[in-house]
Parts: structure tokens; sequence; C-alpha cells
């Protein structure tokens, strides 16, 4: 298990300023868990994963993996980066061009010292075999494609069965297709290696699509720590509700109380609707609502009853092949909804939409 | 009009003497200018090798005895073994240190870091005479302060040091040359990508671990190339084996070239016959050199996001790796520096003492203002630097466009010829010009205007080198725009290449500047009394055996061309112009 708490990094910019690259960043990973540090590029989340590697000095904090204090500002420690015994994948792979692809691999074992040369044979071989690599282990490891460096550097990694492994947005450097293949791929090896894993990635669909917690970073805080369900359906504020995926932001101010215990309602342009929120809000109070445009279903006749129904006028729509986007113009406000393509109202025609009370979230300002 | 068929192209056609016009007078011009400056020398060069020398009452006539008498003789094997150990030995010393420092600088937390700037700029202002004048002044057995010193602190009377030896010569030619191979192996640490030494590092592997098994094996075409440009650089030095071989009589290709033409009767044939055996060695190294480059690209990887290497803690050797900066930064600049202001100090050469310390006097820099010829020598050094550097700058701009930015056949041709002076020792050059207007006659030998061809063609890739830097970026869509809005040739060329063109035009210009007001080996075999340089006047101090006004001028040149280099970086860098 990892625990980093108060985590301070700086660094010297190219123009001499000091800049807070990470501030007061704390979280913890449970062993044999995938944990993801997603934001935008300049969020200090690399900066994060490079001090708990020991390739940043932090300013401050606290770093300790299985109980053992790797690094701490307070009692003085700091661990030597090669005595950490943590596997790194970098965005560029760093496969050393003048060994071959066993040598790559065997690296690791071979400067530890101390694991005989059969073993070391032995362990390497098992570890290509797993990233199918076995039939490359004597080439060059310049002549490997993207994707098989990938794997390479993956092996390099794991072969010295780390107590954490760090990736460091390691797809980033692929092609689209490929990019699918390996994410398959790689939460494959996570859960069967059970490696505790740190990942680093700017691409919310990997964060969502690989990690058991997610934590988003902004401005070199974190914003929100949670699963990749709880970060898309309840984000805690509109930066993470805008960073994973598209959303409309309704501004509003609250009404009153609504139906449900965690339902009030709230006074938007479209009119008044019923929005969810688990914290609790008084009169008056002034939002933003946040709907996800899956979230908007588009009717073409407006049904007899029912909560947050409003009508509008299609503005555009843009045909994607599995659905169609839509933009409704309703009470001075756009609103962007995904359809199943089978809807064919005309640019112009009225539809009436309905906005589930469960799906509108209530954001935090900020 | 294959060649630059976008720029003029229509205006070319509807008045068809247009393509006539400014445009291919100056290109012509240009490639004409190139071809006479190498070619020319080159050619009389390897005729003279084959010539009996010219005498009044015999004309010139074909012979192989010059290659006879070369390939046949003892001396020469001895003479190839010197030059080959002693280039060997430097450009092997110059690398260790230079690899040792770059790396120290780039990749660890070495105290001092801010001397490595003095130690790259500075060696560029001294002239290697005063360098080589300065360490004799330290460690020949007799005279040298380190030797004094040691054998008044111990009590004996043991020699230490000896710069008049082949290690010495090693040694001396080493430290010189160790910026140089700082310069080239902080440039090849420079484009390595880090993550790939942080990952040796995150594998587990120690720093010592890290150095040997990935930096520098992946270093290894860069340390490889680099050795070769220091060897070519260390076989074609001339002050270093003139003023430490000569006396003691170790001889190498450069000294001895030397030696052939100040013997009585001159030997121009023998010379030739050197100085082609010496291009040969030169040319093959640059060659290998350059291939080498090519074939590093193999080990060129995408590097990620750019982030710059945290250096590496030391440890307790920190100060180690500290003492040993402060100990070459004394070698390379501080004791020499210091030797010659001491010495410019003493009416005559004296240890440096308490009884010697009474006798401080400016009169060495006085004497120096009425020394023979040193108005002149001034004059004609700085009109030298300044229109060979404008020059060339020009010229190789021209021939560096023509060679990247057009299709023009035979540009490899034009390319190889412009940059072929770098294989050619200075002395080399000196030589072959002097053959060449020796022969062609026309009343140039003699005058400034040789020297001033002489500077062109020797740092004439130079210009190339800084030209084309520049030019490699600059998108050919900035000219085509140029010449779809209406702009000519001329026009474009001026308007948006050269000024584009700029930081490096500027770069190179002070770089050229330094270098000329430095050159030594040409300008000794091609000056005469009216067109004597300063550096030519060092020499003839040294030979006179004016050790103390020497020191003077040395001094002076120093501190002027050290405030040349600060003011021209402050004007430079408001240009945007890298460092030289």
């Amino acid at each position: 298990m990892l625990s980093v708490s108060g985590l301070n990094t700086n660094y010297r910019s190219s123009r001499g300023e000091n800049v807070r690259a990470v501030r007061d960043v704390s979280f913890e990973v449970e062993k044999g868990k995938f944990f993801t540090l997603l934001g935008p590029s300049g969020c200090g989340k690399t900066t994060t994963l490079r001090s708990i590697a020991g390739l940043e000095r932090p300013a401050s904090g606290e770093i300790s993996v299985n109980g053992r204090v790797i690094f701490s500002s307070s009692r003085n420690i700091s661990v030597a980066l090669n005595k950490r015994n943590f596997g790194m994948v970098f965005q560029s792979y760093a496969i050393w061009p003048h060994m071959t692809v066993f040598q790559n691999a065997a690296f690791p074992l071979e400067v530890r010292g101390g694991v005989a040369k059969k073993l070391i044979r032995e362990r390497v071989m098992r570890v290509l075999e797993t990233m199918g690599l076995e039939k490359f282990a004597e080439r060059e490891a310049t002549q490997l494609s993207g994707g098989q460096q990938q794997r390479l550097a993956l092996a390099r990694a794991v072969v010295m069965e780390p107590e954490l492994l760090l990736l460091d947005e390691p797809l980033s450097n692929l092609d689209a297709k490929l990019r699918d293949r390996m994410r398959f791929e790689l939460k494959r090896l996570q859960r069967e290696l059970g490696l505790t894993t740190i990942y680093v990635t700017h691409d919310q669909a990997e964060a969502l699509a690989l990690s058991h917690e997610v934590a988003v970073m902004n401005d070199g805080c974190i914003v929100q720590i949670g699963s990749p369900r709880t970060i898309y359906e309840q984000p805690a504020n509109r930066f993470v509700a805008e960073f994973i995926g598209a959303s409309n932001f309704l501004e509003g101010t609250v009404v009153g109380a609504g139906h449900a215990p965690a339902l009030f309602r709230v006074r938007t342009p479209l009119g008044e609707m019923a929005v969810r929120s688990d914290r609790a809000l008084s009169s008056r109070d002034p939002v933003t609502v946040s709907v996800r445009p899956e979230n908007v279903e588009v009717l073409e006749a407006t049904p007899e009853a029912g909560l947050n129904i409003f009508t509008g006028t299609v503005e555009a729509k843009v045909f994607q092949g599995d659905f169609v986007d839509f933009q409704i113009r309703a009470g001075g406000v756009n609103v962007m909804a995904r359809t199943h393509p089978s809807l064919r109202t005309p640019v112009g025609g009225s539809v009436a939409m309905r906005l589930d009370p469960e799906k509108c979230i209530v954001l935090r300002a900020g | 009009m294959p060649a630059t068929g976008n720029t003029g192209g229509a205006m070319a056609r509807s008045t068809p003497r247009a393509r006539f016009d400014a445009k291919w007078l100056i290109i012509g011009g240009a490639v004409l200018i190139v071809a006479w400056l190498t070619l020319l020398p080159l050619i009389f060069l390897v005729w003279q090798s084959f010539m009996t020398p010219l005498a009044p009452d015999m004309p010139a006539r074909f012979t192989l005895a010059n290659y006879v008498n070369v390939y046949t003789s003892a001396e020469t094997f001895r003479l190839l073994s010197n030059s080959v150990i002693f280039a060997g030995g430097a450009a092997t010393l110059s690398l260790l240190l230079g690899t040792a420092l770059a790396w120290m600088n780039e990749r660890t937390n070495v105290p001092f870091k801010p001397l490595i700037y003095a130690l790259s700029v500075v060696p560029l202002v001294i002239p290697g005479i005063l360098f080589v004048a300065a360490w004799i002044m330290l460690a020949s057995p007799k005279i040298g302060i380190l030797n004094l010193l040691l054998q008044h602190a111990l009590g004996t009377d043991a020699v230490f040091f000896d710069v008049y030896t082949l290690p010495g010569m090693i040694w001396v030619d080493g430290i010189q040359h160790a910026p140089i191979a700082f310069l080239l192996m902080s440039a090849a640490l420079k484009s390595m990508d880090p993550s790939l030494e942080e990952s040796a590092r995150m594998s587990g592997a120690s720093i010592g671990q890290v150095v040997w098994r990935v930096t520098l094996r992946l270093a290894f075409p860069a340390v490889a190339a680099s050795f070769l440009i220091l060897f070519v650089r260390s076989i074609e030095s001339f002050e270093n084996p003139a003023l430490l071989g000569l006396p003691v009589g170790i001889q190498v290709f450069t000294s001895s070239i030397y030696e052939a033409l100040h013997a009585y009767p001159s030997d121009v044939g023998l010379a030739s016959s050197y100085a082609i055996t010496l291009l040969v060695i030169t040319s093959g190294g640059i060659y290998w050199q350059s291939r080498m480059t090519r074939n590093g690209s193999r080990y060129a990887t995408v590097s990620g996001k750019g982030f710059r290497p945290r250096p590496m803690d030391l440890g307790r050797w920190r100060y180690a790796a500290g003492a040993f900066f402060l100990l070459y930064a004394m070698l390379v600049i501080g004791l020499p520096f210091l030797v010659l202001v001491w010495s410019s100090l003493q009416r005559f050469y004296t240890v440096p003492s308490a009884e010697a310390l009474r006798h401080l006097s400016l009169t060495n820099y006085l004497a120096i203002f009425h020394y023979p010829n040193i108005g002149m020598a001034v004059w004609n050094s700085i009109v030298l630097a300044l229109a060979t550097a404008t020059g060339v700058m020009l010229l190789t701009a021209i021939v560096g466009w023509l060679v990247l930015k057009t299709r023009i056949p035979g540009r490899w041709l034009l390319d190889n010829m412009a940059t072929m002076p770098m294989v050619m020792p200075g002395l080399v050059i000196g030589l072959a010009i002097m053959i060449a207007y020796l022969e062609l006659g026309g009343g140039i030998y003699g005058t400034i205007w040789i020297l001033l061809i002489a500077y062109m063609t020797r740092f004439m890739p130079y210009g190339m080198r800084f030209n084309s830097a520049s030019l490699l970026q600059l998108h050919k869509e900035l000219e085509e725009s140029a010449a779809l809005s209406g702009a000519d040739w001329l026009t474009s060329f001026r308007r948006v290449v050269l000024p584009l063109l700029k930081p490096g035009l500027i770069a190179g210009w002070i770089y050229i500047v330094i270098v000329s007001i430095r050159e030594l080996s040409s300008s000794v075999l091609l000056y005469s009394p009216d067109s004597i340089v300063v550096s030519v006047v060092l020499w003839e101090l040294w030979q006179n055996g004016q050790y103390v006004q020497l020191s003077a001028l040395g001094v002076m040149l120093m501190l002027v061309l050290f405030v040349f280099v600060l003011v021209a970086q402050m004007i430079g860098r408001r240009f945007g112009v890298q460092e030289v």
C-alpha cells in the first residue's frame, strides 16, 4: 500500500521562478489497486509521480510504501531512487537502443546483483512471454514496433517484481487503434500480476477504463478522488465535470427543498427543475447544475406529466454514426443532447426533453 | 529554371533579359569565389609537390623526387609516429577531461557550475601561442615556475615538469583543446533522452552503473566522432610543436613543413609533399567522423516531454568533483593568465618572489607601443578580422542557401568545396596560397590581400556551419510567399532570408572575428613587413626571446578580445543570438 501525505514539490522554471508544481497532495492506494492521476498538462500529475519515483525531490511531505518510509521531510529520510524497488514506464518508453530486447529486460536484475545468471534468464523469459515478446528476445530493441517497445518497457518495469508500478502516460505515443488494444492488455496484466499501480494520464477515457480509483488534479492540487463512476456521475465541481466528458451547465438559484430527501428545486433559464445534491442547500443559493448530454432524453412528443420536462427547438444536429448530437434551444440557452440515431427531427423542429433529476448534479462553486 | 523556379519566375518570363540580372551575377560570383578560394591553392599545392623548386636560373621540372624523398626516409616514419602519438595523446586527454566536465555539468549537482561559462568562452580568447608560451613559463625545466616552486619547497633540484617532451606537448595541447571536447560532449549529452538514464536508475542501477552501462554506451558515436575532430585539430596544431617540439628536435608534420620552408635553401617541394600527406590524414579523419555521425543517428531516440533531468546527487563526491572543476579552471585559465600578467610586469623574466615583487613595472606595456610596426599590425589585424568575418558570412549565406534551398545540379560539390578547408591545416593553406600566388603573380603576394584570401579560405567552413544551422530552420514557404507577393530574388533574399538568418550571421561573425585575430599558422607564411598582424608580432617577440614584452602584448590582446566577446554577446542576446 502506498501512502502520500502533504506532498509539496517545487521546481525552478526556465525563467528562474519557483513554481509550486505539487501542492499539499495526499492520497492512499491499497495494495494491488490501479490508481490514476488525471489532469490537463501542467497540473502536477507527472511531478507527483516523479516525486514518488525519487526523480524529483519534494520540498515537504511524507511517502511510504507497505509501511516503509521512502521519503519524509520531517524525519529527513530520502531513500535513493535505485533502492526504492519501483518499476517505471516512461512516456518515451526509454528503451535502451544499444541493447537487445533480452538485455533491456534483464538490466534491472543484473544491476541489482545477487541473482544467478540462469535464474535471470528464466525470469526474463517468463516476463517476455507474458508480454508476447519471447520471439524477439535476441533482436535489437530498436527493431521493435511502437507497441512492442511499449510492452518491453512494461516487461522491464515488472521483471524485478516491484513494490509499486509507475506508469507515465505510457499509451500516449501509440496510434489510436493500438492504444485501445493496449488499454485492455494493461488492465489484464495489472489485474493478473496484482501490482499496486500509479498511472498518469491526461486522457479521461483511459483513466475511467483502467482504474480502481481516480484522482483528478488541477493546478498542483487534487480536486477529487473517487471511483471512475463517482468521478463521472458526481463531479465535485465544474472543472471535473468539464474535464471528464462533455456537460451542460445551467446557472440557477435554489428555490426550495424538492420531493425526495436529496432532491432540491432550482430555478434555471429552462424553468424550475428538480436536481440532486448530497449536501444541504438553502433557498436563494446560486448554483450550477451539470447534466451530461446522454442524460438529456429527447422526445418527439411532449409527455403528459413528469419531472424536468422542457420544450425547445432543434438548433443544430451532428450525425456521428452510432449516435446523433442535438443542440436544442430552450429558455434562451443551448442544451446538448446525445440521442439514438433513430431520432430524425429536422433542424428547426420542436422537441421535448426530459432531464432525469438523479442525473442533474449540483456543483460546488469553483 | 529548376534551380530557383519559385523566385521571380513569372517576371523573368515577361522580361527575358531579367533572367540575367543581379541574381545570376551574385550566385555565379559566389560559386566562382568558393572555387577560386579552395580549388586553386589545392591544385597548385599538388602541382608543386610533383615539381622541382622554382629557382632563378632553372625552370621547374616534373619530378617524383619529393615523394620518393619523403616516403623512403626513416625520418618520415618518425614524423608520422610522433604526429600520431602527439595528436592521439592530446585527443585522448582532452576527450577524457571534456567528457568528465560535460557529464558533471549536465548530469550532477557539482558546485561552481557558473565557472563552466568561463571555461567555454575564455579559452576562445587565448591565442594558441600565448597558451603555449604561458605553459613554458610554468613548466619548462629551467625557468618553469611550478618546477622552481617545488624545488624550493622540497629543497631538491629535481625537475618535476618538462614541457619540452612528447608527454609535455600532449599535456599542453590536451588541456588547451579540452573546452572543445567539453562543448561537443555537452551537446551530445543534452540531445540524449534523459529518461534513458532515469529508467536505468529506476531499475536499481547506481550512478556508476548508469554512466558505464547506459550513458557512455549511448554516447559512443559522439565520443568517437569527437575524438576524430580533436585528433585532426591536434595534428593540425602548429604553435605547440613549433614552440615545444622544435627546440628539442621532436618533429611532427606541421613543424617539419615550417622547417622545410625556413631552411636555407627552402624546400617548397618537400614541404608540399609533407602537406599532401598531412592532408590525406586529416581528410581521412574528417571523412570517418562524418560517417560516424551519420551512423550515430541509429541511436537517436524520440524524446519524451523534455523534462530537464534532475541532477544526480554525488553525495560526498560532490566536493571532490568541485575541486576537479576548480583545478581544471586553474590549469586552463587561471595559471596561464596569471603567469602572463606576472611576467608582463617584470623587466626581465623572473620567478615570483618578494624581491621580484618590488620590481613590478609597466615598462613592457609602454615598450609595446614603440615596437616597430605595432600600429600597422593592430590596424591590419582589425581590418582583416572585420573583412574576413563579413565576407565569409555573406558568401556562405549565399552558398548555404544554394546548397540547402535549391535543387541546382552539383550543389553537393559546392557544399564540399565550401567545407573542404576544414581538413586543411592553417599551415597547409598558407603554403598552398603562397605557391599559387607566387606562380600566378599579379602583385597579390606580400600584400594584405593574400592574408584576406587565406583567412577567408580557412574560415569559410565555420561560416557554412553557422549559416546552414539557421537555413535548415528556415521554411521554404517564407521565401515562396515573398515571391508570390511580387518580390524578385534579390529583394526576397535581402528582405526575408538575410534578416531571418541574422542570429546565425551575427554569432558566426563574432566567432570569425575572434579566430581571425588569433590566426597564426597561415599568417606566419604569408606576412610581409607591410602586412604584419598582431599574432605574427607575438610570434616574432617569442623568436627574439622578448618574453616579457610578449606577455604584455598578450595580456592586452586577451583583455580586448574578452571585452569584445562580452559586448558582442550582450548585443547579440538582444537579437536572440545563441552564445558562440
